[in-house]
């Protein structure tokens, strides 16, 4: 399988994770010029590997510590994959388990890895493009003929096209032995808060750009107006100015309301995994660079203090 | 307990980025630097348990001249020297590199624990902590958000996040690399007396040869990833900008998402 691509599976409660189809999707289209798509599927069954029929062989990985992830017993399954398989390309996803994964693996076997990416491509060479600067800069990056890895962002190919019918063979591959240097101890489940920000039809989301945990009283008095809740992205909610359960991002909640309005939010991917699937965007932010503006329908580069004071006003015109 | 903390400086979040003649990286000049944010929550936690738990921390970073200022600055915040990996050979290495040459800095001494952030904000490799880790043949956490050494520091409880909110706590045996995430602790601030102290104290310069490292084995020339371009994404795209009078603009945005997106 020197040409063959292997796509590390993720998967959460029983269910197959989006990223898994995005990349399985992407891997088939780059095998088209030949070569064997592999899943490798850790801690999974037969009945998520059924639903991997667009793959050409689903390796299943089985063994005591795999229930939960540890990056050790993970990392050695991984390695041993690789090890077994002789893939060109690994693919992960950009995720707290699949990073961890790839750069392990990428240090152990002294292999080119290339993370944020948004598209990869096969010829003589690998290539891929990446994210850098939070999402404000793109880098193509040449990884050599392979083997090699990259980390896959979530939501950068379609899923629909992973998710095709077939028969893929499945093997069973052997859990290796760990070092036993990290043990998993629990898992702990996120609280719940006083509004779900996921069941809203409008959210007024507040960035770094607002300067002060005070100055959330602007977004306050708009999302009164709007009949909508405020959240925020990440820095906000690290700084303690707003409450864990309003954070909207990968490792917040991800949402998808009827309108999402970004108040000095600059769009890094994280925040952008979170609520991509909004009906329609509206970005404001001082920097024309903001990566926001990317994905927003409308925008307006502005101060956020100066466009909430006239939306409120506009709103109330409207409603008086 | 002594702590090795891995700083990178990187440009402003807030900063005009222009991308260079040869497109091969953006024009750093006239850029503002700062310690990378993760990596000033990974010196909070290391300052935190070191005073805690009695021992040193050193502050490693690598690059340019100007990465002495952010040294400067983890001695003034109370870190008790600094390595500066100053050679230009060590510059322009991929997460491989750039870990092979931190690790063998950090192998010279001998430390407890390693932290260091869990990305950094421009280049964003996100894996130079767990290379680290894989040089030294250590175990190591990515996005942590909770750090207890345990008594005996035999061994450290970590909680990691994972996906959607999600964490895990596991429990490493020590020596490991820690890899923080924002939003860990609150970083202090400098005080006069640490700012006049951080004077005195002491930033090492290392070349690759006192590292016992080839200049083939860091920095660009060990990169095993070549970067061909780098460019602006599409910038809006079908993203209508309003521009102008904010009250005019706020007027026409109510118009547009009462009557194209229906959405008020």
């Amino acid at each position: 399988m020197a040409d063959g691509i292997l796509v590390v599976a993720e998967h959460l409660g029983g269910k197959l994770s989006d990223i898994t189809f995005e990349m399985l999707g992407k891997a088939k289209a780059l095998s088209g010029a030949g070569g064997d798509v592999t899943v490798l599927l850790i801690a999974g069954d037969a009945s998520m590997a059924a639903e991997l029929g667009a793959a050409d062989t689903v390796a299943i990985v089985e063994g005591d510590g795999l229930a939960d992830f540890n990056p050790e017993s993970y990392g050695a399954a991984l390695g041993a994959a690789v090890e077994a398989k002789s893939p060109r390309l690994v693919m992960v996803g950009y995720t707290a388990m699949g990073m961890d994964l790839a750069s392990t693996l990428a240090v152990k076997r002294n292999l080119p890895h290339a993370t944020f990416c948004l598209d990869v491509a096969i010829g003589d060479s690998i290539t891929a493009t990446s994210q850098c600067y939070g999402g404000k800069i793109n880098v193509t990056t040449d990884l050599g003929a392979g083997p090699c890895v990259v980390s896959m962002l979530a939501g950068a190919a379609p899923a629909d096209a992973g998710r095709a019918e077939g028969t893929p063979s499945t093997e069973s591959l052997p859990a290796p032995a760990s070092a036993g240097k990290i043990r998993f101890k629990r898992l702990i489940e996120p609280e719940a808060g006083d509004v779900d920000i996921t069941a809203q039809e409008i959210l007024v989301a507040v960035g770094r750009g607002i300067g002060s945990k005070d100055d959330i009283e602007v977004a306050e008095d708009l999302a009164e107006e709007l009949d909508a809740a405020v959240a925020g992205s990440r820095p906000l909610i690290d700084a303690g100015w707003l409450p864990k359960t309003r954070q909207v991002g990968k490792s917040g909640l991800k949402v998808a309301p009827k309108l999402y309005l970004a108040l000095g939010i600059s769009g890094a991917p994280e925040h952008i995994e979170g609520m991509k699937s909004s009906a329609t965007i509206v970005a404001v932010n001082s920097d024309k660079q903001a990566p926001i503006f990317n994905f927003a329908h409308y925008g307006m580069v502005a101060d956020l203090f100066d466009v909430c004071e006239e939306l409120t006003e506009a709103l109330q015109e409207r409603k008086g | 307990m002594k702590i090795a903390v891995c700083m990178k400086q990187v440009p402003d979040t807030e900063a005009s980025l222009r991308v260079r003649k040869d497109s091969l990286w953006i024009d750093e000049e006239e850029l503002t630097f700062v310690i990378n944010e993760s990596d000033g929550y990974a010196l909070e936690e290391a300052l935190t348990i070191a005073e805690k738990t009695g021992g040193e921390v050193v502050v490693f970073s690598l690059g340019g001249e100007r990465v002495r200022e952010a040294l400067r600055k983890a001695l003034a915040l109370g870190a008790a020297r600094a390595v500066h990996l100053a050679d230009p050979a060590f510059e322009g290495g991929d997460a491989l590199a750039t870990g092979r040459a931190l690790a063998a800095a950090i192998q010279a001494q001998q430390f407890d624990l390693v932290l260091t952030g869990s990305q950094s904000g421009d280049a964003g490799f996100s894996s130079t902590g767990s290379v680290i880790a894989g040089f030294l043949g250590w175990p190591h956490a990515w996005l942590v958000m909770g750090l207890e050494v345990e008594d005996g520091k035999k061994a450290a409880k970590v909680t990691r996040e994972m996906e959607s909110g999600v964490n895990e706590i596991v429990r490493l045996a020590l020596p490991a690399v820690i890899e923080v995430q924002a939003g860990i602790n609150s970083p202090r601030y400098a005080s006069l007396k640490g700012i006049m102290q951080a004077k005195r104290k002491e930033i090492a310069a290392v070349t690759p040869a006192d590292l016992g490292l080839g200049a083939e084995e860091v920095g660009a020339a060990a990169s095993l990833l070549e970067t061909l371009a780098v460019f602006f994404p599409e910038s809006g795209k079908g993203a209508e900008i309003f521009e102008g009078d904010p009250a005019d603009c706020a007027r026409q945005l109510v118009e547009k998402l009462r009557k194209e997106a229906r959405v008020l």
